[in-house]
């Protein structure tokens, strides 16, 4: 598929809007946690190049694998931007260019693991930024520091996130077809990129497993979600509604004294 | 003193939210993480309660910028705290520039474990399974579901939490780990742990292609269908509880586990397994 300028543009733009620090659509709440949700990007980079329901497929994929990343600290084991944006746009185009879906997540999640670079850059410029805030709170300098705060970090930012995500979508579809040209779809390559596109959702349900289950017998409830769905083949909101009924069950019969405040569980948390 | 009360009125407080709710993390780095978004936030209330005094205004704004990092949707219950603190100090309170720091950096950690498990790590993850399930043949209904409720539900806590912080101070930390709220999370794992449940059953997908040759002319056993016999998607969940066993009981980072799945993939295709 032919990306134009403007296109590329465009999921740029909206990839630095999405990235981890940027304040300008509703924070940390509108940014990271869901313009840069694969699922959300999925569906805004597939009206950007006009195909949403290749969008929400692959953006779907990715974002079971990513369904529970916690980023503790400003520690970034997985950068989802990179993936919500780089990611899913070149999983589109892969998959326009006759890839399955499966192949698609399992390179975006590639481009996940590497994109922590840009990340990190961020973190280390944002020092330069945070000494010219420190003098001007000496000074009592307050649109200094309302400058070195909120626009100068937001500068090298843009940089860091418009940038590769640019250049990357608007000549990725040339490499992606020259990728699947060269590796047909029953090639060994995307057959092993289709495989491991179907087993890496495991990973992110995983995570999450791990962060809720404090003892191994509470995996029943994974269980009883798994055989409702595998056997009974429900949906997701029939799903959600026994959960509920559960949940509230917990809630209301469960009445034992426990310790505030104990989370030990997440104090190791890594991906 | 007393026919010169300071006080916060809404609106300062309403702009030291909104100037922490979107700006928390906009300057992040390794050695500051969230400092000057407090200490920006503090802004509008250091103005009011000690504007004109510029030396009391340095000193607070100092005060309020030392290293700081939680989570911060719902960490601010803290800034509204500090906002009541700085209230009394202006009021003339004994609070000294270590007794305000000490109470920020006590909340910070618990709130910071408790907001991450909460928040990324259990309610995002719920509302993301619904959505996908939502999102079912390409519909784009689930990723709009998620980010209207998400932004909404989201603002709205964090604004609520804020202002019990300053009305109740740190009594209001209660609302966040205190014995209803853990009982709280106990129900919403439990609800999580279903949901995700059905989100694996359809989304990880593992099949076989291996058959048994079939004996005289017989029709060859499919091993896929066979193992489907005994349980429906037998082998998908085989992965999952093999990832959740790497990662949680041989403490195994997300990427190496990865890394392995890799490693099935490529020995899975090369023995024709898949």
């Amino acid at each position: 598929m032919h990306i134009t300028i403007i296109q590329a543009i465009l999921i740029g733009v909206l990839a630095y809007l999405g990235s981890l620090s940027v304040p300008w659509f509703f924070g940390l709440t509108g940014g990271w946690y869901t313009l840069s949700r694969p699922l959300v990007s999925g569906l805004l980079i597939g009206l950007i190049l006009g195909d949403v329901t290749t969008g929400i497929l692959v953006g779907v994929g990715v974002q079971v694998v990513y369904i529970s990343l916690v980023t503790p600290g400003g520690q970034m084991p997985q950068d989802l931007n990179a993936a919500a944006f780089i990611g899913v746009s070149l999983g589109i185009m892969a998959v326009k260019g006759g890839a399955t879906v499966a192949s698609a997540v399992a390179i975006s999640t590639a481009v996940g693991a590497v994109g922590t670079i840009f990340h990190n850059f961020m973190m280390l410029t944002n020092s330069f930024w945070n000494h010219r805030a420190a003098q001007c709170i000496e000074k009592g300098d307050y649109n200094g520091l309302k400058f070195n705060h909120y626009v100068g970090p937001q500068i090298t930012q843009f940089l860091y996130r418009f940038i590769p995500t640019f250049l990357i979508v608007f000549y990725g579809s040339g490499i992606a077809n020259s990728i699947i040209n060269y590796f047909p779809v029953d090639s060994f390559v995307m057959r092993t990129l289709t495989a491991l596109g179907g087993l890496l959702p495991a990973v992110g349900v995983a995570i999450l497993l791990k962060q809720v289950t404090k003892k191994d017998y509470e995996l029943i409830y994974f269980l009883l979600g798994f055989t409702l769905v595998a056997a009974l083949k429900l949906n997701m909101i029939s799903l959600a509604i026994i959960g509920v009924f559960f949940a509230i069950s917990q809630f209301k019969f469960s009445n034992r004294i426990v310790i505030a405040g104990n989370n030990s569980s997440n104090e190791e948390e890594e991906l | 003193m007393s026919e010169n009360i300071k006080k916060l009125d809404k609106d300062t407080l309403k702009k030291s939210w909104w100037s922490w709710y979107i700006g928390n993390l906009s300057s992040m780095s390794f050695e500051w993480l969230a400092s000057f978004g407090f200490a920006t936030s503090m802004i509008p209330v250091i103005k009011k309660l000690y504007g004109g005094n510029k030396e009391e205004e340095i000193k607070a704004l100092k005060r309020e910028s030392v290293f700081y990092n939680t989570e911060p949707q719902i960490g601010s219950i803290v800034n509204g705290i500090a906002c009541g603190l700085e209230e009394k100090r202006a009021n003339g309170a004994d609070l000294d520039d270590e007794v305000i720091n000490s109470i920020k950096i006590g909340l910070m950690g618990p709130l910071a474990g408790i907001g991450d498990a909460m928040i990324p790590g259990m309610y995002i993850p719920l509302l993301l399974s619904i959505a996908i399930g939502l999102s079912q043949g390409g519909n784009p209904l689930g990723a709009i579901f998620y980010a209207i409720t998400y932004i909404v539900t989201m603002t709205a806590l964090s604004y609520f939490v804020f202002m019990k912080g300053y009305q109740l101070g740190t009594k209001s930390v209660e609302l966040i780990i205190g014995e209803v709220a853990q009982r709280a999370r106990e129900a919403f794992n439990l609800l999580g742990s279903i949901v995700v449940g059905g989100v694996a059953a359809s989304y990880v997908s593992v099949t076989t292609a291996w058959q048994i040759p079939g004996m005289g002319g017989s029709k060859p056993i499919v091993i896929n269908d066979l193992l489907n016999g005994i349980f429906p998607k037998m082998l998908p969940l085989i992965i999952v509880i093999l990832c959740w066993w790497f990662m949680s009981k041989k403490r195994m980072s997300a990427l190496k586990v990865m890394g392995v799945l890799l490693l099935i993939a490529v020995v899975g295709v090369a023995v024709k397994f898949f």
